[in-house]
């Protein structure tokens, strides 16, 4: 089920009314409602995957238990490769066995040798990247000795297949989310409202600003060969916006609702294209997922506490392993090389924990010439890395590239109401934009009930005269 | 809860209001709006000739001009129309008004909607139908009516917009958009009878149907387009494959017509849309049609 979709619109009003008016005196019911719900909300996707899904808890859950029961390390050790080694398997069989076997072809036909080889054909169970990281998150955890098994099936299912975060996150951790689970929730007007707010927010972001990026991206990238350097231009600033407002609208939709049922999730994105650096940039993009890698791969690798050039081999490491975990192809390999790439110079001098804490400009009206300049050149450097990952092959972000280094001529973007569209555009961008600019200053997530009233009521008037209802499924599904 | 409740139904309520006066500001701030419910709410009129289109039609044909040499004339034309708008507020003119002489329906052959089934303009779906007709979504105003928020919008920051004027129907502009396209070949295809018994031109043969009936003379053309959508096609006679009517087309957007009844710098008001000095040169070339 999409967010973006009229089912949604009677789906949670339903889940409301029985969360807080029905099974709000009993946890052990609220919990398997939502649990219900859950399940119900993925299976409209495809009821067949939904199996995976519950075999997948169920292997985690039960390999916890057996983790924290064993009487020695090495069988610990066992149990706990068992659980990594089937829930990557199940990801290596269903969104890269083919990607690898291709490449591996490929790769000896180069030199000569032609094979033949078997691959699979079946759709990638959406959502599988983050429910497998959720999944991967608790076993870790158990085995490192940071939280203890979960014994209760119901809400541990509930941690992994909770649904405003299901299918693209944010990537929650047990330590985070299960204590919620396990207590009676108390209905907070003010967390609701918020919840409200970053729904709307979420909606405007997802269905004025992306899905109109999205006309302007397609037709585009569907035959960048075609277009003059202008065209591909715009095409590739529009993707930054649409990718943005795409996936942090999703996440603020899924924290929007969840803090109407009381439960709080992990911030995805924190104003990434304000970042005056890269480093910075991905402390505010993509949260919940920076930090897995953080603390599931990059420490466990050694963390800061080695050889530099061992670190930089590590920061190569994330990187690129990030960009596989978007999708089997060169494409996101690519781009995860470039932002290590740009990331390892100022590794290297020590100036990637500067902005740790700010906000860029905080607290004033305007940010100065030289922070507008930063923020200009790292909004570059991420929406050239962005032609990679929007492309299709290596070769067309390659044409993408040099048609627009060699400003070759070709057509321009022409649309049949043009006037229309760039009034649409200009009114609605300019109000994102502000919205977006001076929830950074004042965090008007936490103003005057007017203020929070008003802005949902001029969004909610946006989305019906400018939304587009098509319903396009959000990117990150397909991760 | 109540604070939750109170936000989330006040909000509500006032939504809903925004979508109330949106509904009501409409006929007073939009030509298109307005004149249907003008056009809507006659009753024994009398008028000579009735005009029908789209946007093309609206702006393009004169009906001063028409008043003048016909009899008293009027334009129903609404932007985006399709055949079967333009059929209902025939069926809906005749029924409450004196029989007019002549009836023009002038189609646009740079819009396709007439291949489309069941494309009712919302303004005209809105006075002439049930007002809503799901109920659900798509009927919130805002979101029914929403182009007519750009457009009203446009009038703000455009002088030429907002001296536009309400002549017998005609949406009558003076603002000049040159036409800088240039004739395409692959326009260049003529269609034929079979193109016009497809089952989006349903409703012209239904307006033949009608005037037949009532002894009304139906005359229909094709309006002139920018350049680049001009054809080489000759007038045509077409015949209803499932009933007895037959139609002549006159075809006005023929470039070598166009190229000597229009001044493509100066007769346009946006693409494929003439303004007031276009809708007095087409207009008299249809006087010079009924004239031969």
């Amino acid at each position: 089920m999409l967010f973006n979709s009229i089912n949604f619109l009677y789906f949670f009003p339903v889940i409301f009314i029985l969360y807080w008016f029905v099974t709000n005196k009993n946890l052990v019911a609220q919990n398997i409602m939502l649990l219900a719900a859950s399940y119900y909300f993925y299976s409209c996707w495809d009821v067949r995957f939904l199996f995976l899904l519950i075999f997948s808890t169920a292997l985690d859950y039960f390999t916890g238990l057996k983790m924290e029961d064993c009487a020695t390390p090495q069988k610990k050790r066992l149990w706990f490769w068992l659980s990594v080694i089937i829930n990557l398997g199940f990801l290596g069989i269903f969104k890269y066995y083919n990607f690898f076997v291709g490449s591996f072809a490929s790769g000896l036909s180069q030199i000569g040798f032609h094979v033949n080889v078997w691959t699979l054909s079946v759709i990638l169970p959406v959502g599988i990247s983050f429910y497998t990281f959720h999944g991967l998150s608790y076993v870790i955890d158990i085995y490192k000795g940071k939280i203890k098994a979960e014994r209760n099936f119901v809400e541990y299912s509930l941690f992994v297949s909770y649904f405003p975060l299901l299918v693209a996150g944010p990537i929650e951790r047990a330590t985070h989310l299960l204590p919620q689970i396990k207590v009676q929730r108390k209905f907070e007007a003010e967390k609701a409202i918020k919840g409200i707010e970053l729904m709307i927010w979420g909606f405007f972001k997802k269905v004025v600003i992306a899905d109109s990026m999205s006309i302007i991206v397609n037709k585009v990238y569907a035959d960048p060969a075609a277009y003059g350097s202008k065209g591909l231009i715009i095409a590739a600033v529009a993707f930054s916006f649409q990718i943005y407002c795409d996936f942090s609208g999703y996440s603020d939709i899924a924290i929007g609702c969840s803090k109407i049922l009381g439960i709080d999730l992990l911030q995805n994105f924190n104003f990434p294209y304000l970042s005056r650096n890269i480093a910075e940039f991905w402390r505010r993009w993509h949260i919940s997922l920076s930090s897995w890698f953080r603390d599931y791969l990059y420490i466990p690798l050694g963390g800061s506490k080695i050889s530099m050039i061992l670190n930089i081999r590590n920061v190569f490491i994330i990187f690129v392993v990030s960009g596989i975990w978007h999708g089997a192809n060169w494409t996101f390999i690519i781009w995860g090389a470039i932002h290590a790439l740009l990331f390892i110079p100022s590794f290297v001098m020590g100036s990637h924990r500067k902005y740790k804490h700010d906000l860029v400009h905080q607290g004033k009206h305007l940010p100065s010439i030289k922070e507008l300049y930063m923020i200009a050149i790292t909004f570059f450097f991420v929406t050239l890395a962005w032609i990679f990952f929007r492309s299709a092959t290596v070769s067309q972000a390659a044409t993408f590239i040099t048609r627009i280094l060699s400003n070759a001529p070709g057509k321009s973007l022409a649309f049949e109401n043009t006037d229309l569209m760039g009034y649409a555009f200009s009114f609605a961008s300019l109000f994102g934009i502000s919205i977006y600019w001076l929830y950074r200053k004042t965090n008007l997530l936490q103003p005057s009930r007017f203020s929070q009233f008003t802005v949902s009521l001029l969004l909610l008037i946006l989305i019906t005269l400018f939304g587009q209802f098509s319903k396009q499924s959000f990117i990150y599904f397909q991760f | 809860m109540k604070k939750f409740s109170l936000f989330f139904v006040g909000l509500f309520f006032v939504f809903a209001a925004i979508n109330f006066l949106y509904l009501v500001l409409l006929p007073k701030i939009d030509f298109d709006f307005g004149k249907t419910k003008d056009a809507h709410g006659f009753n024994q009129q009398q008028l000579d000739i009735l005009v029908f289109g789209n946007s093309t039609a609206m702006d393009g044909i004169n009906t001063e001009i028409l008043s003048t040499k016909l009899g008293p004339a009027y334009n129903f034309s609404v932007g985006g129309a399709s055949l079967e708008t333009n059929y209902i507020q025939l069926e809906e003119y005749l029924k409450h008004n004196d029989l007019p002489k002549k009836v023009l329906l002038y189609l646009s052959s740079a819009h396709t909607n007439y291949q489309i089934a069941n494309v009712v303009n919302p303004i005209v779906e809105y006075y002439y139908t049930d007002g809503f007709t799901t109920g659900g979504l798509k009927d919130i105003p805002l979101y029914k009516f929403r182009w007519l928020f750009v457009e009203n919008f446009k009038i703000l920051f455009s002088s030429s917009h907002r001296s536009a004027k309400n002549i017998r129907g005609q949406w009558s502009i003076k603002r000049v958009i040159p036409d800088g396209t240039h004739i395409k070949e692959s326009k260049m295809t003529c269609m034929d009878t079979l193109f016009y018994n497809t089952i989006g031109y349903r409703y012209l043969w239904k307006m033949a149907a009608i005037c037949k009936l009532k002894n009304i003379q139906f005359e229909v053309f094709e309006m002139p387009c920018w350049r680049e959508a001009q054809n080489d096609c000759p007038d045509l006679i077409v015949n209803n494959f499932l009933g007895k009517e037959k139609v002549k087309i006159y075809n006005l957007n023929n470039f070598k017509l166009c190229d000597t009844m229009l001044d493509a710098n100066k007769d346009w008001l946006s693409k494929d849309h003439l303004n007031y000095y276009g809708s007095v040169k087409v207009t008299n070339q249809v006087l010079r049609i009924f004239n031969r």
